[in-house]
């Protein structure tokens, strides 16, 4: 699936400029998709071309949390009762 | 009870220096090959690749799951991650990772899905540590980010809320 965008930018900028502004919308776009849940890591890693690892570094410098999910505390009382 | 751990899970726990303490919780602990690829392999010198490495054969398990492929509801899950999943459904395992969208599709493939933050409050309640908040800061100060509701659930969780 692809998602093209035009987006209007101001005029005679330099191409390393306006390629700047075309990976940051693409990031924004994936880390959105993977903020929502809607891709894993993994995905998200592909389609930015990253590493595992490159990528959870660029969730730190962002401060995404990789831990966001709410509470499971019926999960863990579960597991809980059914460890020794 | 058996745990399959995702490499966000190895990744976030060697960070917040427990992960080895996962043994005295779980019968046996597992990892899919993927894991192993991307953390020790593609992970030279990275967090928990060290700590992954001394523990494979030791006291965690790599295996490949050979059930057939689960059609996912969620499209965007990637082979890897089908790996992952598979090798938890397969083992009746508890699966540990924080990625939503394998949590959202575990959930639907009925496998019992838990965290790193809820892998650390098991911990406590356990006894295996005293307290989940210094593990917790100790994750965050190595970039292992917790969301803020998160984090104060989990305080609230463990009677650790000021």
């Amino acid at each position: 699936m692809r998602l093209d965008l035009t987006i209007e930018l101001p005029e005679n900028l330099q191409e390393d400029q306006r390629q700047a502004a075309a990976k940051a919308a693409q990031e924004a776009a994936i880390l959105t998709l993977f903020r929502n849940g809607a891709i894993s890591s993994r995905v998200a890693a592909q389609v930015l071309g990253l590493s595992y690892y490159a990528f959870l570094d660029r969730l730190a410098e962002l401060r995404v949390p990789v831990a966001r999910e709410p509470l499971a505390a019926s999960v863990v009382e579960a597991i809980r009762q059914q460890t020794p | 009870m058996i745990a399959v751990l995702d490499s966000n899970a190895v990744i976030g726990l060697a960070k917040g220096e427990c992960l080895e303490l996962l043994r005295g919780v779980f019968r046996k602990v597992l990892i899919p090959t993927v894991v192993r690829r991307e953390v020790i392999e593609e992970g030279v010198g990275r967090p928990g690749s060290r700590e992954l490495r001394a523990a494979l054969g030791e006291w965690i398990e790599e295996r490949t799951p050979t059930n057939k492929r689960i059609n996912p509801s969620v499209p965007a899950t990637s082979p890897e991650d089908q790996e992952v999943l598979r090798l938890a459904a397969e083992c009746g395992a508890v699966l540990v990772t924080d990625d939503s969208a394998l949590r959202s599709e575990a959930a639907r493939l009925e496998i019992l899905t838990i965290g790193t933050v809820e892998a650390v409050i098991l911990l406590k309640q356990k006894e295996v540590i005293p307290a989940v908040k210094p593990v917790l800061d100790l994750m965050q100060a190595r970039a292992h980010h917790i969301a803020p509701t998160l984090y104060e659930q989990a305080l609230l969780a463990a009677g650790e809320a000021p």
